[in-house]
Order: C-alpha cells, then structure tokens, then sequence
C-alpha cells in the first residue's frame, strides 16, 4: 500500500532513529555550496522474541562539498542585423560555481571573427549589487553604484573585475559596428569575450584534488539580413496574349515587394523629387524605347496590398518625359495615357503605418522573382507597340523596373559614447549605408538597366537589389519576304507576258551562247531552234529580301526542269559567284538553301538582302531560242506561309531567231514556177522568241528594265549574205526593205528600221554581188520587245537563160 | 531472575598508551555494564595485557569471554550494532566499480557519487526480528535510482519524502495538471531517507549488510 505522501519535503524533520534535521540547501548552479557537511548517521530498528522494540544508532560519517569554481559566459540571443547597422553584443557573465569568486572579464580583441565586424567606441559593464568591485579601468567612468561605461580604444585588457557570490552575474554591453561587407544570410559572429573565475580553497574544505580558477568565453551571433529591399519583378504580354486584355497593345506588369528583413520607410525625398505631400516608397519603370523613341503609355494602374502590420499604404501615379527621370514629375490619372513623349512612370506608395509602406517579406521573393502572390505593388501598363523594320525581333525592346527603398534597420539603444547609424536608402546604384536623408533619390537609380542590353538580349536576372528583372519584347512578328532579279528584290514583272505583271512573276531573262554553238532556226515558217548538242552552263544571279519587322530565315529552293543541274552561291552585288557552292549539283535539278537569320530592320540596310547566284547546267538537248523558265522560290521561316517568287528565263542562243521565206510574184512567175523573168521576193522576218506574240507591248516602257535586258533584243542587225561566192542566177530587183512590228510609241517609237548596204544595191545587179546589213530598230536604237517581230524583204529576177 | 537486556562497550580503548610496535605491554581498560531491566546496570570491570599484532585479537577474545558472562548472567536476547562507512564510487579502465573509503578531512566535488554502507551485527544470543536499517539521503545529495542492495535476501527497500514518516517503496506524489491532481511517481532526487525492512530475522551473531548510493549535489 501506498502511504500518502506529501511533496516538497526536503528539508523536513527527519523522524527516525532520533537523527537530526537537516536544513534545506540554497540552490547553486553548480550545486551545494562548498564547504558544506555532508553527514549521515544509520540506525536501526528490530525488535526480540517478544516484540520488545530496539534501535541501534551507527556512527556518523561526515564529509564536505569541495570548490568548485565555474564561470559562464552567454551571449544575447541571436538577432538580426543589417550591413552597415549596429547592434549590442550583450555578454551575461555568471559566477555560476558553488563558492564565492574573483570574476575577470577580457575581450581578446577588438574585431569580430566576421571581418566586417567592429567594436564601437565604448561598452559598458553593468554588476550585481552583490559584487564587490575591483579595479575600474582607466578609460572607464562609473554610472551607477555598480555601472560604468569605459571609452576604450584597445578592449584587450581587463574589462572588468569584481568578488561576485555564487550565481551573481555581471552583463557587459559592447556595441557593434556591421561593416557593409557584411555577408547577408550569414552569422556574424563577435570575438569572444573570456572570463575567468578564481576561488579560494574554502574553510575546512581539503585541498586535494582542488580547482581554484576556471575560465571560459561565449561569442555574440547575429544573422545578418537584408534592410528593407525592394524587389521587383516586369513581365510583358504581347497584344491578345492570355492576360492582356488589349489585342493591340503590350501589357507590362510590375510587381513589386519589399524582400528585405524590416519595413521600409517613408523617404523624404522622394517627396521632393515628385513634389508631392508626402513622402513614400517611389517604383518607377522606364519606358521601353525602341529606334530611340519611348512607347506611347496608354494606361497606368497601380494597386497596393497590405499584409502583415502595415496597413493603409496606397498608390499613386506619377510620370514624366525627362530624359533621365530627374525631374518633370507630374501627377497621372490611373487607367488613362500618359503625355507623348514619357520617358519614366512612377508609382509612390505612401500612407502606410507609422511612415512605413511596405512589410519586409523576410526572403519570400527576391531580385527579379516576385509572384503576383506575393508581391505588395502591382503596376499595369498598356503600351503601343512599335512599327517599323527590326521592331519584330525578339527583344527588340528591353527594359526594367527599379527603385529605391528607404533601409528601416533597428538600432540597439545607445550607450554613452555610442551614436546609432542613420537609416539608410536602399536601391541601384546607392552605396550602403547611405543615409536616407542625404541622398534619397539619385537620377541615375531610375530606369537604369543592368547591363546594358544589345539586340538578342535573353532577359536574365538582375545584377543589383532595387531593380527588376529586365524583359524584352517586341511588336507582333510580321514576317516579309522577296525574291527578284539581282539588287531588285521587289521587282514586278510578267515573266511570260501573260501574267499579269507583280512581284511574284518577275523574272530574269539570260540569253547565252554556248561555246561553239551556232544558234540556227531550222523550219522554213516557224521559230525552231537546233539543240545545243553538248551540256552547257548560265549563271543567274539574284536578291532576296527580308522586309518583315524580325529576324528571318530565308530559305531559296528551285527545281529545275529533269536531266538539269542546279547549284546555289553567295553572290555579290555584282552578281559573281563568290564562295563555295551552298547547295545542289550540276547533275541534280533541285537545290534548296537557307540564308539564315536574315536581320531585318537594322542600322545597315544591305543586311536586309542576301545576293545568291544559281549555276544552271542545261543538257545537250536543250534548243536554241527556247525560254526556259525556272522559278526560285523563298519561304520565311518565321512564317511558313510568306513566301516570293521569280522567275530564271534561259534561252540557249539568244531570243531572236530569223525566219527567211520567199514569194514567186504571180505575174512573172504565173504558173507559180520560178522561171528566167520570174520575179522572187524574199522575206527576212526576225522574231524575238522569248515570249509570245501577243505580248509585243503596243505601248514601250519608258526606260528598259534592267530584268528584262534578256529578253530585249539590242543591236539586231541582220547580214544578207547572199551565197558565197555569189551566184549568177538572178539580179537584184529591189532594194530591201524593213517593215518592223515594233513600238509605236515611246522608247524606240521613232525607229526605223533601216537598211545599210556594204555595197550598192542597185537593181539589176548579180545576186550574191551585193550584201547588205539591215539594222532593226533604227539607227540610233536597237531594241526588239519581246514577242515583237519584223521583216526585211527584198527581191531578185531569175535571170533570163 | 536476572534479565539481561542490552550489552554494551560503554568506554572502548581508555588509557591505552605506548607505542604497541614491538614486544611492548599494552594496559587497556573498559567497563562492561548488564543493564537488568529494572535493577541498573551491573559493572564488570577488567584489564589485560598484550603483546604487539596480539592486541585486537586478545582484545576481542576477552571480549567474547565478557559476552560469555554476561550471557550466562543474563536472559537471551538479540543485540545488534549499527555501523556506516562512506566509499567514493568510482570505475576502473575496465568498467569495474572501485570503492575508496573516504578519507579523513576530504572534500568531494559536487557530482561525486558516495556509496553508504550500514553493517548490522547481532552480538546478542537472540534472533533479531523486523530488522529495519535506516539512514539519510543527506540533503546535498540524491539516491542514485537502482543502488540500494542488501546482503539479506528479500530485504526490500523503501524511501521517504517526508523525514521518515512514511515510507514507500515507490513514493508518490501528487502533480497538478488539466485533469486535477493525479499520483505519480516521485523524482528519486527528492528521497531523503531510506531503509530496508527484513522479513527474515538477523540470527545471533549474524552479520548484515546493506548499501546505497549517493550523487553530491
């Protein structure tokens, strides 16, 4: 059975065996107090035979509580401080030994194991009223029975010393400086302050084994974290884009929250700078520029979202055209467009408790990454995009938001000879520890982009806290393409006549003359060219054009007709080949190249276009005068579906081909048989074969096209040769005579053409005896169109027998 | 009939002098009362002589025969000494539990662990009953849990919170919590007392040991 027991009896009468009482002990950190008895006595209770009760009592043993000297040194709990802030470093010195003690305290140094660390000017060593003190430094001035505050220079020696009971302790107050090297997220740690306490071997209390002095020493910790930081996040959405409600405009969206430890404070220049009542946490974004000028700002809204103890913070929006953002605030209406020409938007968050707007987050967000969730600020703006050639380019434009933010770091408070830092303004471009009050605002920190961004930028995070992250945009891709003749990318023509004249059809006619190929039309009343009889090669040359508003690919594919070659060059402005082939042989009829990333929209306009050249190898069979067409084609890469086209016109011998017929005059000749008196009139019709009759233009251009060179036949002259050797079946009967269907109007309208003997042509003359060189065209011009013809005529008299 | 209750050396070695090196005779005198219930004591006064290292074996030897006397001059009946010895517990490289005595004029650190030792000796003629050794937890120590132990079979031993008033051998307290006050065992550092009650009786003559451990506080 349990007997009822009462706790917390320690110490009461000891009942059995008539043994003394033992007094309770006071309590020690360390345990009994040395010096202290420690006896014990036994006894012991039985009884005879007969139940007569005795006790026997032992003798007593006796020993005592040794010395027993400790010394503690505990430091302040961990606290938070800033880079360039202060805090107190404050040591609790315990004589936490069993006896009374001499208590000595040093500081080995004055620098903290954190190099950033350093002591301020003076700390101060508070005692218990139970101490007696010792020597008081000399640097060191009582204030307070038990108190001084010691100036010291060199904290290396004592800095304190006194008799101090069991459990009594002393606090030291040393102040310290956190450079602003200081590393955030790291401890600083102080150099430790040494103790030492030293007994004297207490009355009756035996020496063997002793301690008399034991030391130790205890570090102050701080995590260093960020002051108030504002950290930013700009993102963009193109027009239409889920989340933008415009599908003409770019959305930009800023989101803003203070990453720090603390709250930001209000900053009073920023009051200034804005010229409004009061002051307050200024975000401002630069606008994007792009060909140097900024985007027009449609519409600006700001939104602030208290949470933890700041409430009441708003936001209000200002903007400017200054340049650099200096000056020029003026207030703006939220959701309407800003004036032409604004080069900053600004949202001032103000209002906020106890002249702080925004609660530090404590690390949730960071430079560049602050999530709708959790940012404090938002900023919406709607912007034009930019027009013009380049503005399609991924990132064509980029920017990012930044700001100051007022430092709201704690201060210990101050002992004597002790000043707290100021607080501080925090953003790009700002030193720590610059004081809020000297330079709140800087032009520089505004719109600032970190680095320097070029075409091509890929939006990274951000190299300095205050600002965003930067973010490229640019307008919506409008992709453009060309293929044309050689430096006339967007050349119309009409290839065959028969289309209509536009940019897809343009074309390049390329007469050539094989090596050794006489070029000779073989029926009697139509245009039918004898084959080459052996492979030959053209080069074309021809220009391709990106115009779109971004960087393309532009890929040239051509497919020749079977059994041909086709090779692809680079080619320069004069059209000669230059490099290696790009794409294709001479012995397959297809090639396909892509001239990659074809910029568009850049300082230098030729970077527009790409010079390509194709090397056509025709085959043996190919027929003089014939148009071989062949069309190239570029695709955009961008966008599969914008592409071009034009047109390589080949023709193996050149275009013109003579037609020679005769007419037996009915009245010499009247049984249609030449015979002596028979009159025979020859018929010389040249023909311009590259395209159809049908297009010989009733009305000439102006100005010969430089593409369609080919198919203009200049310098036609056509050579009577007679036969060789002459003849001497018939005479001369008239003079020839040119009757060309040609233009009757504009470029070679007042041609005509003429006929220019080497020799006299005189009537009656021996055939073959007299040559003559008819010029088409007229003398002074000499231009065939294309599907024109005309005819030199002349006749002999068969030559009586 | 004469009752002899109670033997006992009322002056141990009076008047020995001497250095006791050597063949040296050594003069010791003491008394031995027979306290007869009711009548006084009975003085049975003595003296011998001893050579050197013969000393404590003659002295017990005369001792036992004053015994004898009193014995035959008296009724049976149990007489049993109380004695208690201190040894600092320590361990040897091997683990092994070393016991030194502590000695004269020491000083032991806050931590040290004492073993007490309370050694019973029934010199009566008698069967000591309900033997119940006791001693303190002296206050600047705590019972080390699971040291007390005894030559005795099923000696079971007990502890006190209260100076001896009552004894249990798991000691309750009562603790305040949401539900009300429920028991539960008391910390062993606040016993301060203990002892070990004996269902067998101590036979005369017969020896008993019983030992616990202590933490200087």
């Amino acid at each position: 059975m349990i007997e009822k027991i009462t706790a917390g009896l320690v110490g009461g009468a000891f009942l059995f065996g008539g043994l003394s009482v033992f007094a309770p002990l006071a309590a020690s950190a360390t345990g009994t107090p040395a010096g202290t008895a420690i006896t014990n006595t036994a006894s012991i209770n039985y009884t005879d035979g007969n139940g007569n009760p005795f006790t026997a009592n032992s003798n007593t043993v006796t020993t005592t509580v040794q010395n027993v000297p400790l010394v503690t040194v505990v430091a302040s709990a961990i606290g938070f401080v800033v880079p360039g802030g202060q805090y107190n470093a404050t040591y609790t010195i315990t004589n936490t030994g069993n006896g009374n003690g001499n208590l000595n305290v040093s500081f080995p140094g004055d620098t903290g194991t954190d190099a950033s660390l350093a002591t301020a000017a003076a700390y101060e060593v508070i005692f218990p009223s139970t101490a007696t003190l010792g020597a008081i430094p000399a640097d060191c001035t009582l204030v307070a029975t038990k108190s001084y505050v010691c100036t010291s220079v060199d904290v290396s020696t004592l800095i304190a010393n006194a008799v101090m009971p069991e459990n009594a302790a002393l606090s030291l107050i040393l102040p310290i400086n956190v450079g602003n090297t200081a590393t955030i997220a790291s401890p600083a740690v102080t150099t430790p302050v040494a103790a030492t306490v030293t007994y004297t071997v207490a009355n009756n209390v035996g020496t063997t084994g002793a301690v008399t002095s034991v030391s130790s020493s205890g570090s102050q910790i701080e995590n260093v974290v960020a002051d108030s930081v504002l950290d930013l996040q700009k993102s963009v959405l193109e027009p239409g884009a889920a989340g933008n409600p415009s599908t003409t405009n770019l959305q930009y969206t800023v989101n803003a929250s203070n990453g720090g430890y603390f709250p930001a404070v209000d900053l009073p220049a920023v009051k200034t700078l804005l010229g409004s009542s009061v002051g307050g946490v200024l975000i401002t974004d630069a606008v994007p520029t792009f060909a140097s000028s900024p985007l027009a700002v449609q519409s600006v809204t700001a939104s602030v979202t208290s949470y933890s103890a700041i409430t009441g913070a708003a936001a209000t929006i200002y903007s400017t055209t200054n340049a650099t953002g200096a000056s020029g605030w003026t207030l703006a209406s939220s959701g309407t467009a800003l004036p032409a020409g604004t080069t900053f938007v600004g949202v001032l968050v103000s209002g906020g408790t106890g002249g702080t707007e925004l609660a530090g987050d404590q690390g949730a967000t960071t430079e560049g990454v602050v999530p709708t969730a959790k940012a404090s600020v938002v900023i919406t703006m709607q912007m034009t995009p930019p027009t013009g050639a380049g503005s399609g380019n991924a990132n064509a434009f980029v920017n990012e938001a930044n700001s100051v933010i007022g430092g709201n770091q704690p201060n210990p408070a101050p002992i004597t000879g002790v000043t707290n830092p100021p607080l501080n303004v925090n953003g790009p471009n700002i030193a720590i520890s610059t004081a809020s009050s000297v330079s709140a605002i800087d032009s520089g920190t505004q719109g600032i982009l970190y680095p320097t961004q070029a075409a091509g930028f890929t939006p990274t995070t951000v190299l300095q806290n205050g600002t965003s992250n930067a973010v490229g945009a640019n307008a919506l891709n409008l992709s453009a393409v060309f293929d044309g003749p050689l430096l006339t990318p967007e050349a119309t023509g009409s290839y065959n006549g028969a289309v209509a004249v536009n940019n897809l059809d343009d074309f390049t006619a390329v007469a050539y003359l094989p090596t050794g190929f006489v070029p000779t039309n073989t029926s009697a009343t139509a245009v039918v060219g004898n084959a080459v009889g052996a492979t030959s090669t053209v080069t074309v040359p021809n220009t391709i054009q990106n115009t779109g508003n971004q960087v393309d690919t532009l890929t040239v594919s051509i497919t020749a007709p079977t059994g041909w070659g086709v090779q692809i060059y680079n080619a320069t402005s004069a059209g000669v080949i230059t490099g290696s082939v790009l794409a294709g042989t001479p012995t397959t009829n297809t090639a396909t190249y892509a001239f990659a990333a074809v910029p568009s929209g850049l300082a230098a306009a030729t970077a527009n276009t790409v010079n390509y050249a194709v090397t056509y190898t025709l085959p043996a069979s190919a027929t003089a005068f014939s148009v071989y067409d062949i069309v190239n084609t570029v695709t955009s890469t961008n966008d599969a579906s914008n592409s071009n086209t034009t047109h390589d016109a080949l023709i193996p011998g050149g275009p013109i081909a003579l037609v020679k017929t005769q007419t037996l005059d009915a009245t010499t000749c009247p049984t249609g048989v030449a015979i002596p008196g028979c009159i025979i009139t020859y018929n010389v019709k040249y023909v311009n074969n590259a395209e159809a009759a049908t297009y010989c233009p009733g009305t000439a251009p102006t100005t010969v096209p430089a593409f369609a060179g080919g198919y203009f036949a200049k310098g036609l002259t056509i050579t009577e040769n007679g036969a060789t050797g002459g003849n001497t079946w018939g005479t001369t009967y008239s003079t020839p005579v040119g009757s060309t269907t040609k233009n009757t109007t504009g470029l070679n309208a007042a041609a005509t053409d003429t006929v220019i003997s080497t020799t006299t042509f005189p009537t009656g003359n021996t055939v073959g005896s007299y040559l003559f060189t008819a010029l088409a065209g007229g003398s002074s011009t000499y231009i065939l169109a294309p599907g024109c013809t005309g005819n030199i005529k002349f006749a002999v008299t068969i030559n009586p027998n | 009939m004469t009752h002899i209750s109670r033997l006992s050396v009322r002056h141990g070695f009076v008047g020995a002098s001497g250095p006791v090196a050597g063949a040296v005779e050594v003069h010791v005198g003491f008394s031995v009362g027979v306290r007869r219930r009711g009548l006084g004591d009975v003085r049975i006064l003595t003296s011998f002589k001893s050579e050197k290292n013969q000393l404590t074996k003659k002295i017990a030897g005369f001792l036992a025969i004053a015994f004898v006397l009193g014995s035959a001059a008296a009724q049976a009946s149990p007489v049993v000494k109380a004695s208690i010895t201190q040894s600092i517990v320590s361990h040897d490289a091997s683990g092994a539990v070393v016991l030194a005595p502590v000695a004269a004029n020491a000083s032991l650190k806050p931590g040290t662990v004492v073993e007490y030792t309370i050694v019973a000796m029934n010199d009566g003629n008698e069967a000591a009953r309900n033997l119940k050794p006791a001693a303190k937890i002296p206050a600047s120590t705590s019972f080390r849990v699971g040291s007390a132990v005894s030559s005795v079979a099923d000696a079971k031993a007990e502890f006190s919170l209260d100076g001896g008033k009552t004894w249990s051998a798991m000691p309750m307290v009562s603790v305040s919590t949401p539900q009300g006050l429920v028991q539960r065992p008391a910390d062993a550092s606040k016993y301060q007392a203990i002892r070990w009650s004996d269902p067998q009786s101590l036979a005369a003559n017969g020896r008993a040991t019983f030992s616990y451990d202590v933490t200087v506080r």
